[in-house]
């Protein structure tokens, strides 16, 4: 209570002290140290706060208060000045240039780098830039922050709404496209940080930035750097929000009684429940499924505490933070607590340490029934089947299959996550310039899962409350997965200036052994339900299975930078992995990259002006690795044990077979980069510009290319084909203030062309409605083409054979020419039967034209922000419940109606609305069915509040509310319900991405 | 300071010394799978081996369906799905099915499956001849072979000519193997089976391997289907002489022998084993009644209900005893036996499909409930007004339990009698032992001895012509849900016959009948004319369920999985698609 009055008190003075008395003007001009007059320098007095700006000449006049006894002299790209009063009218002033924009230090891999000395792509993000959006998962506060960096969020799932990283496209089919993340230079998961503990992140984009991690780094690299304290600085900081969710979409379904009109019900049938649907809801129902479901209000609590503290020998960081995520629909939640121990200690100018732990657990729950369960069936099941009945009974749903039900009623599955971490890391510093640094980090992940599946009890029937047991019986699994994994290297860093020549070496040895197994049993039958224990269920049914599997990597590395004068600058690469996953002979692989740089600005000839304060030309060229196989063992022959069992007589016995075709051969996935980029900086740093092209090669793609069904085995991982992304990422920064209001503007826009140059000799490569083929981007939508809707019986009999029964209303699919008649080589007539052969590339569901915009503004003591993220074009195809009408006895959404054919609506883009099933000539992969899925999403607005100076509470330094809101609108062409970010192929088992309202807390002590 | 400086010395040296001796850390093996290389090296794991052969035999859908039981319920006029994939069958009976459609890749990437593993046994078990007996090496050998042999039959009954190969592919090229005619595929594997008889014993002390017998009658089975008549009868008649040794029967109740009391059955020789805790099936849940739980999504056809035989051994419209106005007296038993009809005891309560019977009633004639074995009741009740009771529980039923773990006959003595009787018509060998044969069924099927012709409809003509349709009658009613309906209606050429008809239900009102559907020489069931007496149920929500569609030569075949033409395709070769596709 005595701080909102004081909070009050404070806003009336501030209010009040605009009309303080100004009783004289000081007056003089502003240089800089060459002595150039600099114009539209901000003054400012201390007290009073009046503000005027230096004009052309750099000349500036302003009045003072008696209060004033300091003035405040201010330009971006300049070191600001205080100048005391002291009684002169006159004052001149000397800005010397901004020292940290020129010393801005970048992470890069196993060390640092001046931003200035940098000739790869690398983007760097500042920790701001992700707390700045209250968001849980780290990788969704990625999304439009660096060109070239996608992050495509498509489940709103509490704490499986993580966002999928892409650095500059994919590269890979089989292999993994995930980009190496490495946390404080360890492996690691970049949602697993507290957004609150990271001080940046550099994002590797080309392969000369990242060609230090080899093997590894073909998808690209982030590194997080976690924050450190400070020497001498003591503080303590709380942050928290609060927030709420709902789905950005959902779709709409029709009522009871359009439902059954619209699939063909007897009018007799619905003049009777027409008569009883008011008062009879338990037999005649109209149920609305999407509203009895998302029934929560998705209530989400973040709180963390940061300790900083320490002295010239010892500094500590400490933090620990508790996350609690709720869902729209009930028993999901998620919840995280995160802590980490970052110390330092230094033992003499030569020797230090640094000694981190960081810990957490993260618990995620959710109904035991699946997604396909819960939302696909909520997307399903029409209005006529009841969920809840007057006197509480679950209803059947649609045979036992009730949504509603299987969310509150199936059980739940609780994941509890626990990792541990330490990082001991020594650096001494024999001489000057040399330090070498040894690293070891232990690595532990477990998981225990516990899987409860409950039986519910639903009425079959109103009248004589027959019930079914849904599912018959219960059931329970309880999992354990644990990974352990050894982190060590050393690194030696020699850094020198030789006159004009700057010289920095590094060489190092890493190892990393990893290794990974499981246990999971089961039984069934639990007579008690409320006992969730393995021991509580039938011993008839227990059962059990376990497996374990390792892989190492070895690998030895180096890097040499070179710059003369500053101007001309080098970089070269080198590392040498060896793998466990290759056979002796295939295993070893050396990844070379080479990167130059001329800083144009530092040429006499250039120079820096007003106009012009930075500009870099940069050119790369180097080789990356991918060895992220879906096996450790991919060469050997394999016997599968205990997969292949059977049963003679009443007992069970064990199989073993060869799953895989085993490929000896099988080596490393190689990816070569050339980058060329600029960086710019104009108008004393206001305007900042970085663009990069690049061609990124991938040769010998570990591909599961598809063998004969007949082999009777899976296709193991194979060398074969290449694949070619080109693009751009370019970057515009603008930052300025015009009195007390500041303001910044960044917008990054990155395109990629993805295309498969070579299969070798193979392909395309079919996977169901998914083609890889030359000349075309990897995963392609292949599907068959519309050409309209058959309008009467004398085009269907004129038309090509479709399938099955056909009627006026259906697709007409196109009858591609597959026939070679003349022998050309080129066909050129049709067949007369819609087949296989007639399915064509119908578009690319990989977004291309990324954008993202971030606005920053600053008014006294308000801020503001408000990012957007966009894609220009991305196809999707969509099928079953998410736009099929009255799909497999489903229910039909209401665009579905006024949008599909009829007699009276001949010109509809969809077909007639009928109820499709299996092998319905309509619910096929079709043309009809790829949107266009390109969206501008207003990602987050951010309103803030600091109450710096105004609180005169002796401890608090700081203290800032905000109210911030994710995703609030998005723009886009899809049919309505659908959120554009949906996946391909996506058949509605979806959780819909959801928009969070939060307010929030910062305190510092 | 000092101490602490050298501490860190030390600690930098161990760190140094705990990996630097590490670079096995690459010369990894495979923590739980042995190499093939090294396998099949001694009894044990041939065994091992040979269970996982077995395990292919799990030709079951996500719900363990049994393959065969999808085939009659979606590619055959007498069985119906109202909506489930059921393998793609579902798809072949509307005529809507394609190269595309998933589960015809399913079917295919699973028998190539089995007969990859039967393949890399055979070929490698040599290693292990010496460190074993001969006989155990021999009987491992006899099962592989029977097991190959069993796969490479549904596949060429299945697509028709197949690629064929005895080896296990050790490169993707090595797997492009072109198509072998059936016939010469025929061949292989009715010389598999005759090896394998030679070397299985008759009883084999684990129910559910393949026996002497077992494989002679899938031998028999094989032969009719690819009609070397003479081979077919001669295996049936090796497989009937192994009667007494092997000890094979007809169990007396042919109803109870598709319910859980009729498992261990001396008739049964191949089975899908089911065992609760490790494997069980939800047929009583697809096929049951939706009173009790059930979902009655697999359904018998008025079809196949007017092919039962009266109790005069004549078909309905040609007996003096079938009553229309009662059509389910004096009929044959397999008819009750197979089918839960209107008006019958099922599971406690009195099953009524009729669209107006809103209310169901107990046994003891209490009304029980809103029956939803009603189509006004509950729209996708029982399509055509009948439940499935062979493999339906009715234990489970009356439980209200959905899953069983009930057995799943592949094969049985029945069918090798019947083999027997079809192989000698078709040959021209026609004897008392072709009548005993079918009689020793059809008397099975009164629960009768065969020479208790007054107690049963015995046949008697020695006439070819009749026989053939009274054999081909027999298979379609003694076999019916069993899945061996498939694959009759192609190779005796009538499926463009019996296929292309409109699905109707039961009668409405039976009072209102006056005659008998006609049925023609190939057992084609005729409605003209009667149309309006029987249900048709209009809902359109599942419209495969309605009409049916046959495209002649094109649906005898399944079309060769797209996916494999195009891996094919994808290396520079043609697979060849079948005709129509």
């Amino acid at each position: 209570m005595r701080n909102v009055l004081a909070i009050l008190f404070g806003c009336l003075c501030f209010g009040f002290g605009a009309f303080a008395q100004q009783n004289q003007e000081i007056m003089g001009s502003v240089r800089s140290v060459n002595g150039e007059p600099l114009a539209n320098v901000s003054v400012r007095t201390s007290a009073t706060g009046v503000q005027r700006q230096t004009d052309e000449q750099g000349r500036y006049q302003i009045p003072v208060g008696n209060n004033d006894n300091v003035l405040i002299f201010s330009l971006v790209g300049y070191t600001s000045q205080e100048v005391a009063l002291a009684g002169q009218s006159t004052i001149h002033v000397t800005l010397e240039m901004e020292e940290q924009s020129l010393d801005e230090v970048v992470v890069v891999g196993y060390g640092t780098q001046r931003k200035v000395n940098l000739t790869g792509a690398v983007d760097r993000i500042e920790g701001v830039e992700i707390t700045k959006q209250p968001v849980f998962q780290t990788s969704q506060a990625l999304q439009g922050l660096s060109p070239g960096l996608t992050a495509i969020q498509s489940s709103g799932q509490p704490g499986a709404d993580t966002a999928t990283l892409r650095i500059r496209g994919v590269g890979s089919l089989t292999a993994s496209n995930e980009p190496l993340v490495l946390v404080d230079g360890v492996e690691g998961d970049i949602n697993g940080v507290d957004p609150i503990d990271i001080e940046n992140i550099s994002v590797l984009k080309d392969a000369a930035a990242a060609a230090i991690y080899g093997s590894r780094a073909s998808n690209g690299v982030i590194l997080v750097t976690t924050k450190r304290s400070q020497s001498g600085e003591t503080s303590i900081a709380y942050n928290n929000y609060l927030g709420w969710q709902n789905p950005t979409e959902l779709p709409k379904y029709v009522g009871a009684l359009d439902f059954l009109r619209a699939v063909g019900t007897e009018q007799s049938v619905i003049d009777n429940y027409a008569a009883n649907i008011g008062g009879n809801p338990d037999e005649y129902p109209d149920t609305d499924w999407l509203d009895l479901l998302f029934t929560e209000s998705g209530f989400q609590q973040y709180h963390g505490v940061q300790v900083n503290g320490g002295g010239e020998k010892s500094r500590v960081l400490a933090s620990l933070s508790y996350m609690d995520q709720g869902g729209n629909i009930p028993n999901f939640n998620y919840k995280r607590y995160n802590g980490r121990l970052n110390t330092d200690y230094k033992f003499s100018d030569k020797f230090d340490i640094a000694f981190d732990i960081n810990f957490r657990k993260g618990v995620s729950t959710a109904p035991t029934a699946t997604l396909t369960e819960i939302t696909a069936q909520a997307f399903r099941v029409d209005p006529t089947q009841v969920a809840i009945h007057s006197d509480g009974s679950w209803g059947d749903g649609w045979s036992g299959s009730n949504p509603v039900a299987a969310a509150h009623a199936s059980g739940t599955t609780v994941n509890d996550y626990n990792y541990f971490r330490g990082v001991l890391r020594a650096t001494y510093r024999p001489v000057n310039g040399l330090s070498v640094t040894a690293m070891y980090s232990p690595e532990h992940q477990s998981t225990l899962g516990k899987q409860f599946r409950k039986s519910f009890t639903t009425l079959t029937d109103w009248v004589s409350k027959a019930t079914r047991q849904v599912p018959n019986r219960n059931s329970m699994t309880q999992s354990y997965n644990q990974i352990f994994q050894h982190n060590f290297n050393v690194v030696a860093t020699y850094d020198r200036r030789f006159g004009d020549h700057g010289l920095t070496a590094l060489g190092g040895y890493e190892l990393i052994k990893s290794t990974d197994s499981r246990f999971d049993a089961s039984r069934m039958d639990f007579v008690l339900d409320k006992y969730q224990e393995l021991d509580a269920g039938s011993e008839a049914t227990r059962d059990n299975s376990g497996s374990a599997t390792h892989y190492g990597l070895l690998s030895y590395f180096g890097r040499i930078n070179y710059n003369y004068q500053g101007k001309y600058l080098f970089e070269g690469n080198i590392r040498s992995d060896a793998s466990s996953r290759f056979r002796k002979g295939n295993r070893v692989a050396v990844f070379p990259s080479f990167s130059v740089g001329w800083r144009l600005t530092e040429e006499p000839f250039i120079g820096t002006s007003n106009f012009l304060s930075d500009l870099k030309l940069r050119a790369s060229w180097g080789r990356l690795g991918n060895q992220s196989l879906n096996r450790d063992f991919p060469y050997a022959s394999s016997i599968v044990l205990g997969e292949s069992n059977f049963i003679f007589g009443d007992a069970v016995f064990s199989g073993a077979t060869q799953d895989y075709l085993a490929n000896a051969l099988v080596r490393w996935e190689t990816t070569e980069t050339t980058n060329i980029g600029v960086d710019a900086a104009f108008l004393n740093s206001r305007l900042s510009l970085s663009a990069d092209y690049y061609v990124r090669k991938t040769k010998d793609i570990l591909l599961e290319l598809p063998i004969p069904l007949v082999s009777g085995l899976q296709p193991s991982t194979q060398n074969a084909g290449n694949v070619e992304n080109k693009g751009v990422d370019v970057a515009v920064g603008w930052r300025d203030r015009a009195g007390e209001f500041s303001y910044s503007i960044s917008v990054n826009v990155s395109d990629v062309r993805n295309t498969v140059t070579n299969l070798a000799n193979a392909g395309p490569i079919i996977t169901g409605n998914i083609v890889t083929k030359v000349g075309y981007p990897i995963g392609s939508i292949y599907a068959y083409e519309t050409q309209g809707i058959f309008q009467n019986t004398a085009e269907i009999e004129n038309a090509p054979t479709q399938f099955g029964s056909v009627i006026p209303g259906n697709l007409r699919y196109k009858d591609q020419l597959t026939v070679d008649t003349d022998g050309d080589g080129i066909p050129d007539a049709a067949d007369g039967i819609i087949n296989a052969d007639d399915r064509v590339i119908l578009g690319n569901p990989f977004p291309r034209w990324s954008y993202g915009a971030t606005l920053g503004a600053g008014f006294k003591n308000f801020d503001f922000s408000a990012s957007f993220v966009g894609v220009g074009k991305r196809d999707v195809l969509l099928l079953d419940d998410a736009v099929w009408p009255a799909y497999n006895a489903g229910k039909v959404q209401e665009w579905q109606m006024r949008e599909f054919w009829s007699p009276e609506n001949t010109m509809a883009k969809f077909p007639i609305l009928q109820p499709t099933s299996y092998g319905s000539n309509d619910a096929r992969a079709s043309s009809t069915w790829v949107f266009d899925a390109s969206y501008l999403r207003v990602r987050n607005i951010t309103l803030g509040y600091t109450f710096a100076d105004l609180l005169k509470i002796k401890a608090l330094n700081d203290l800032r509310v905000y109210a911030s809101v994710q995703n609030p609108f998005t723009f886009h062409n899809l049919p309505e319900g659908l959120d554009p970010l949906i996946p391909n192929q996506s058949v509605g088992a979806i959780y819909p991405v959801t928009a969070t309202y939060t307010f929030g807390l910062n305190v510092r002590f | 300071m000092k101490t602490l400086k050298h501490f860190s010395y030390i600690l930098v040296a161990a760190l140094g010394m705990m990996f630097g001796g590490c670079s096995n850390i690459l010369d990894l093996e495979s923590l739980t799978e042995p190499n093939n290389e090294d396998f099949f090296s001694n009894e044990q794991e041939l065994l091992l081996a040979l269970t996982g052969v077995y395990n292919t035999v799990y030709w079951v859908d996500g719900n363990n369906i049994p393959g065969p039981i999808m085939m009659d319920n979606g590619g055959t006029d007498i069985g119906v799905s109202r909506g489930i994939s059921m393998g793609g069958f579902v798809e072949l009976g509307a005529g809507s099915q394609s190269s595309s459609t998933s589960w015809f890749a399913t079917n295919y990437e699973q028998f190539y499956k089995g007969i990859a593993r039967a393949n890399n046994l055979l070929n490698n078990m040599p290693r292990a001849r010496e460190a074993m007996d001969e006989n155990r090496y021999n009987q491992i050998r006899g099962e592989a072979l029977s097991l190959r042999a069993y796969c490479y039959h549904f596949l060429t009954e299945l697509y028709g000519d197949v690629p064929y190969t005895s080896q296990l592919a050790t490169s993707p090229d090595e797997a492009l193997i072109p198509r072998m005619p059936k016939e010469q595929v025929a061949d292989s594997m009715l010389n598999d089976l005759q090896l394998a008889a030679d070397f299985l014993p008759t009883t084999q002390s684990e129910r559910g391997r393949f026996t002497k017998g077992a494989a002679l009658a899938l031998q028999a089975r094989i032969a009719l289907y690819n009609s070397r008549f003479d081979v077919a009868a001669s295996a049936a008649r090796a497989a009937i002489a192994l009667e007494g040794e092997a000890g094979y029967s007809l169990y007396s109740n042919y109803e109870e022998l598709f319910q859980p009391a009729g498992e261990n059955a001396a008739e049964v020789m191949f089975v899908i084993p089911f065992k609760d805790g490790v494997r069980t099936q939800i047929l009583t849940q697809l096929q049951g009644s939706r009173n009790v739980g059930g979902f009655g999504q697999l359904i018998p056809t008025q079809a196949l209900v007017d092919s039962y035989e009266a109790t005069d051994g004549l078909p309905i419209d040609e007996s003096t005893v079938y009553d229309p106005k009662r059509p389910f007296e004096n009929r044959d038993p397999r008819l009750q036996a197979s089918i839960i009809t209107p008006q019958s005891e099922w599971a406690g309560f009195i099953f009524e499909s009729h669209p107006d019977s809103l209310t169901y009633r107990l046994v003891d004639g209490t009304v029980a409930g809103t029956n939803n074995d009603s189509r006004n009741i509950s729209w996708p009740a029982a399509f055509c007004g009948y439940y499935w009771k062979k493999y339906t529980e009715e234990q489970a039923q009356r439980e209200r339990r959905q899953w069983s773990d009930q057995d799943f006959i592949l094969l049985r003595y029945a069918e090798v009698l019947l083999t027997y009787a079809e192989a000698t018509i078709e040959a021209g060998m026609i004897d008392g032992t072709t009548l005993n044969a079918i009689n020793r069924v059809r008397a099975r099927a009164y629960g009768v001895e065969v020479g208790e012709t007054d107690k049963y409809p015995a046949i008697t003509t020695t006439d070819q012509t009749a026989l053939r349709r009274i054999i081909r009658r027999e298979r379609l009613v003694e076999f019916a849900n069993e899945g061996l309906r498939l694959f009759d209606i192609r190779r005796w050429r009538i499926a463009e016959k019996v296929m292309p008809q409109k699905i109707y239900g039961r009668l409405l009102d039976p009072s209102k009948a006056t005659a008998a559907p006609d049925i023609d020489e190939d057992g084609l069931i005729s409605y003209t004319g009667l149309e309006s007496l029987y249900d048709f149920n209009p809902d359109s929500r599942f419209p495969n369920a309605q009409n049916r569609k046959f495209t002649n030569p094109r649906d005898y075949l399944l079309p060769i999985p797209q996916a494999e033409i195009d891996t094919y395709r994808a290396s520079g070769m043609e697979l060849g698609q079948n005709e129509g596709y």
